[in-house]
């Protein structure tokens, strides 16, 4: 990981592997980690300024024709992935650690 | 409010927060997660709540993005770099203050001491004039109402208030309440006096206070009456008599000889919504409907709530109804007591001046209700906080001293950083910074200090004296002040004498900045003194004209059978029974009885009227007027001039009168002795009456009622009169034994008279507690001002001391002597004292005469007050600078030549 990156949070974590699962919208994101609005959203702001996702925007065109408000969609940058796995591979080597550690 | 339209208030709200540009793409992106929500979760039972929940977390979104934004213009451009040195300030800062902790704690220690007075004074001045009565809801919609019926005086009846009850619209209550002086007894303790209050069953309704334990009047109560009389207690009563169990409710106590049962409590420091609380506590409630329990009518007859003539002490409260104005309330009102009967105003029997009876047609005018008069509350904003501010002011100048002291003391530090690229506005800003910080932590350890303040002073002030928001916005705006006021001073000497060029180790022992900053300080701290010596003199004015010889051994009890109901002969029994047993008393040397209270320790003083030979009939002059029994002449030390004292047992059918000198200076011939006067005592239902005048005797020691005698008095045997009020004054040999005696004579001849002790000098030393609270808590600030003054003095000279050892080295080496340096350092530091204690003086007698003419009741600048402060001030400035002054006169010139070469 390069220094000067901020460290990626639990709730980043979660956040991205949804993204990366094919969650592109915030409520789905929430129905898939289980985390409430109030940490997603600020999750996905925080993970966005720091270009690890990207949004876009649906078409305008579609959005009328179904009736409803024109969605925001997201999704993991290159970046973004390759944060998740160093972050993947971190928390398992941890998670090895404390099994060691409690078995010896 | 239906879900998805509260959905859609909480996502409008939360859209305030995001920055502009982002706002209308953020509405639109939640808008569709709810309307994606909306769908998936419509199946589901709890769909609503989930979406409410999820709306909320929308608002951490916005405040997300709004910090992200800050933080994205924090990281660009010039503003950036400001935070940044701001941040690398503070850390310097912090830095530099642990290394001269001794300085940081003086300079916060007094900044911290200054903000907690003035916070503790704010506090106070909000309770007495800005804060709602304790427990009362919503007091902005409360208003008394005055009832005139002679277009200046307020007297309502009962009647009144039950046809505005019945009939006034815009009101959603009315409360009617009548106080009362009542005697209370609680199984297994004294009897004693407390206030209380007739009211009316939907007294505590309107305004809105619930019970701290078991409930307050129905009208069920109302209707019971007699057949179940109740009352309410004040929760210091039920503290004091039972320990604050809940076990009290249903308990009886007795009132007034009649016993009631207790069905609630009032909650903690509701004490009713009287003005001046301080002197009117209500600790007992009780229905109207058992009102003839407390009320009289003119002539100390019992009267029911209904058959009670109009009163000034008939309280009426109305809650207005939501929209309605004042103005509204009192029109409709008016139109409601037009149709009262005009009635006529009974005499007041504690105001002389309203005994004549007044027709009119009845009018209603309206005011808030409140403690104080907010209007009015000038003069006790600048006690309350122009005092303490002057105190924030000497500790402001005394931590402005020891910064310049210091700043000059870091000179080569400034100068590095010159030298390596610092601006002099950089080195400025560091200083604010270093001031800005100071000031922070003494505002957190003020509203620290002040929190304790506060619990101390509860003591004395019967209401909750919290430190809320307004408190803490206004410690805030203090912090902001002294940062300003303390902090620029140094910034700016610094800035404008720092430079490259200056030698290195060259040092401002003569500061201009520094002999300012002193002679503000003396004089700020004269004026504080001056104010504290002249208000504890006037306090302490009357005690010194007492005149009576040993007050602290003067005992004054009083006792008032009147709430007891009993007859004359009842109550002359009791007294005549105390008469006779007091001199067995333990301790009692010698005791006399009066109906006058000559010093106003518990009551007004009785008057009579009296006609000379000759006078009409509608012409009466009137005199104090005493009915006494025992040794009161002889225990009050009242000398006989002339004459005889009264006969103890008078047979000859005449009554006898002992009048003072200016009553006779009145008579014909100024002669009293052998005089017949015709007398008729003012509160009686008694006839005239026919009195010899049998001796003449001096003034009454410091009597301040009479106006240290000028005023014509006549005393006469207690037999004479019905006054069921008397005062049992007891010449003791041991206080506390004749006191105890006392209540165990009474409780023996009858335990439910209540009874109260002090003694003259007790009473003396604690009536006014308002403005002795104010005086001792100027006196005290004026000390601490003093202490402040003093302190910073000895630090600075001290310092200016250090810094001119060479230069008294060199001095001594050419000739000075050890007492030409002593006088040298003294003049230097005393001067500017002497300066500021001139300017001090002028300026606080200026004021004087300015806030005398502003100001009622305020005194022009007492000239003995003012120059004990100048003369404390300078002893104490002189004592402080003549420690470092010894200190230079001993210096050895040749150690520190050696040291400096």
């Amino acid at each position: 990981m390069p220094g000067n990156q901020p460290a990626l949070s639990y709730t980043g974590l979660f956040v991205l592997q949804a993204l990366d699962r094919g969650y592109r919208f915030g409520f789905d994101i929430m129905e898939a980690t289980g985390l409430p609005s109030g940490t997603v959203y600020p999750a996905l702001r925080r993970l966005e300024s720091q270009g690890l996702v990207e949004s876009d925007w649906e078409d305008d065109s579609r959005a009328r024709k179904d009736g409803r408000p024109r969605r925001r969609y997201y999704r993991c940058t290159p970046a973004g992935r390759r944060r998740l796995k160093d972050a993947e591979v971190r928390y398992r080597a941890l998670g090895k650690l404390f099994a060691r550690k409690a078995t010896s | 409010m239906r879900p998805q339209r509260l959905v859609r208030v909480v996502i409008a709200a939360g859209s305030f927060v995001v920055p502009k540009t982002l706002r209308a793409r953020w509405r639109e992106e939640w808008m569709a997660e709810m309307a994606h929500a909306t769908s998936v979760l419509e199946h589901r039972g709890n769909a609503g709540r989930v979406l409410v929940r999820m709306a909320a977390g929308s608002v951490i979104d916005a405040l997300m993005l709004r910090t992200l934004a800050f933080a994205a213009l924090l990281s660009r451009g010039s503003l950036s770099r400001v935070w940044q040195g701001s941040g690398r300030d503070v850390h310097l800062g912090v830095r530099s203050l642990r290394t001269a902790p001794g300085l940081t704690l003086a300079i916060v220690g007094s900044l911290a001491l200054g903000i907690a007075a003035s916070a503790t004074g704010f506090s106070v001045l909000q309770t007495m004039f800005h804060r709602p009565f304790p427990h009362v809801d919503d007091q902005s919609r409360l208003q008394h109402l005055c009832v005139t019926r002679d277009g200046s005086s307020c007297a309502a009846s009962f009647d009144d208030y039950s046809r505005l009850r019945d009939h006034l619209d815009s009101a959603v209550g009315i409360s009617a309440s009548y106080r009362v002086d009542l005697a209370i007894k609680l199984r297994g303790a004294s009897a004693t006096t407390a206030a209380g209050a007739v009211v009316s069953a939907d007294y505590f309704d309107t305004l809105g206070v619930r019970p701290a334990v078991g409930r307050f009047f129905t009208p069920a109560d109302e209707a019971a009456g007699w057949a179940q009389p109740v009352a309410v207690v004040a929760h210091d009563l039920w503290q004091r008599g039972f320990l604050g169990e809940p076990a009290a409710i249903g308990s009886v106590l007795l009132v007034n000889n009649t016993a009631v049962r207790i069905v609630g409590v009032a909650p903690r420091h509701f004490v009713g919504v009287n003005p001046k609380i301080d002197g009117y506590r209500t600790m007992v409630w009780v229905p109207s409907s058992i009102g003839d329990l407390a009320l009289r009518n003119g002539i100390g007859e019992r009267v029911s709530a209904s058959t009670l003539e109009p009163s000034y002490k008939l309280g009426l409260v109305a809650r207005m109804k939501p929209g309605v104005t004042p103005e509204q309330l009192a029109a409709d009102a008016s139109s409601i007591a037009a149709g009262f009967a005009p009635g006529s105003l009974r005499q007041a029997p504690s105001t002389g001046s309203r005994g004549v009876s007044r027709h009119g047609t009845p009018s209603v005018t309206v005011r808030d209700v409140f403690l104080n008069d907010p209007d009015k509350s000038l003069p006790a904003s600048l006690a309350f906080t122009g005092v303490p501010a002057i105190v924030l002011l000497i500790a402001c100048v005394n931590a402005a001293l020891l910064l310049v002291a210091r700043a000059a003391s870091r000179g080569p530090e400034w100068r590095l950083r010159m030298a390596i690229g610092a601006t002099r506005w950089r080195l400025a800003r560091q200083l604010l910074v270093e001031a800005t910080v100071l000031a922070a932590a003494s505002g957190v350890s003020g509203v620290l200090a002040a929190s304790a303040l506060l619990r101390l002073q509860g003591r004395a002030v019967p209401l909750p004296l919290p430190i809320d928001g307004p408190v803490l916005v206004f410690t805030v705006a203090m912090v902001v002040c002294v940062t300003l006021l303390f902090g620029v001073g140094p910034a700016w000497t610094t800035a404008t004498r720092t430079t490259l060029a200056s030698r290195l180790g060259r040092q401002h022992a003569r500061g201009r900045m520094r002999g300012l900053l002193i002679g503000a300080q003396a004089a700020l701290c004269v004026g504080l003194l001056a104010t504290g010596a002249q208000f504890l003199r006037a306090l302490n004015v009357n005690m010194a004209t007492i005149g009576i010889s040993d007050p602290a051994n003067l005992i004054v009890a009083s006792f008032d059978l009147e709430p007891l109901h009993y007859t004359n002969s009842q109550t002359e029994a009791f007294y005549t029974e105390l008469t006779r047993r007091i001199d067995r008393a333990p301790g009692v040397e010698r005791a006399g009885l009066s109906s006058s209270d000559y010093w106003g320790v518990s009551t007004e003083p009785g008057f009579a009227r009296f006609f000379l030979p000759g006078d009409e009939a509608d012409t009466p002059r009137t005199a104090g007027v005493s009915a006494i029994a025992g040794d009161l002449l002889e225990t009050l030390e009242l000398q006989l001039l002339k004459g005889r004292p009264l006969a103890s047992d008078n047979t000859s059918g005449v009554r006898e009168i002992l009048v003072n000198e200016a009553l006779e200076r009145m008579l014909p011939d100024h002669t009293a002795l052998g005089r017949t006067l015709r007398i008729a005592p003012n509160q009686s239902p008694r006839e005239e009456m026919q009195a010899e005048v049998v001796g003449v005797v001096a003034p009454l020691p410091g009597d301040a009622r009479s106006d240290n005698g000028s005023r014509p008095h006549l005393y006469y045997a207690s037999s004479s009169t019905e006054s069921p009020a008397r005062q049992l004054y007891i010449r003791a040999g041991h206080v506390g034994q004749s006191i105890a005696g006392l209540r165990r004579l009474v409780e023996a001849i009858d335990d439910r008279v209540p009874i109260e002790v002090t003694t003259l000098d007790q009473f003396f030393a604690t009536r006014q507690p308002e403005s002795r609270w104010i005086a001792s808590s100027t006196a005290g600030l004026g000390l601490l001002g003093l202490l402040l003054t003093a302190g910073g003095l000895l630090g600075v000279v001290s310092y200016v001391v250090t810094l001119r050892t060479p230069e008294i080295g060199v001095r001594m080496a050419l000739g000075a002597s050890q007492r030409n340096v002593l006088l040298l350092i003294l003049r230097q530091a005393l001067t500017p004292v002497v300066v500021g204690l001139m300017l001090g003086s002028a300026a606080a007698a200026a004021l004087g005469f300015v806030t005398q003419a502003r100001l009622y009741g305020s005194e022009p600048v007492d000239p003995v007050a003012l120059a004990t402060g100048a003369a404390v001030l300078l002893c104490a400035t002189g004592l402080a600078s003549l420690i470092p002054a010894r200190r230079a006169s001993r210096i050895q010139p040749n150690t520190v030549l050696k040291d400096t070469t």
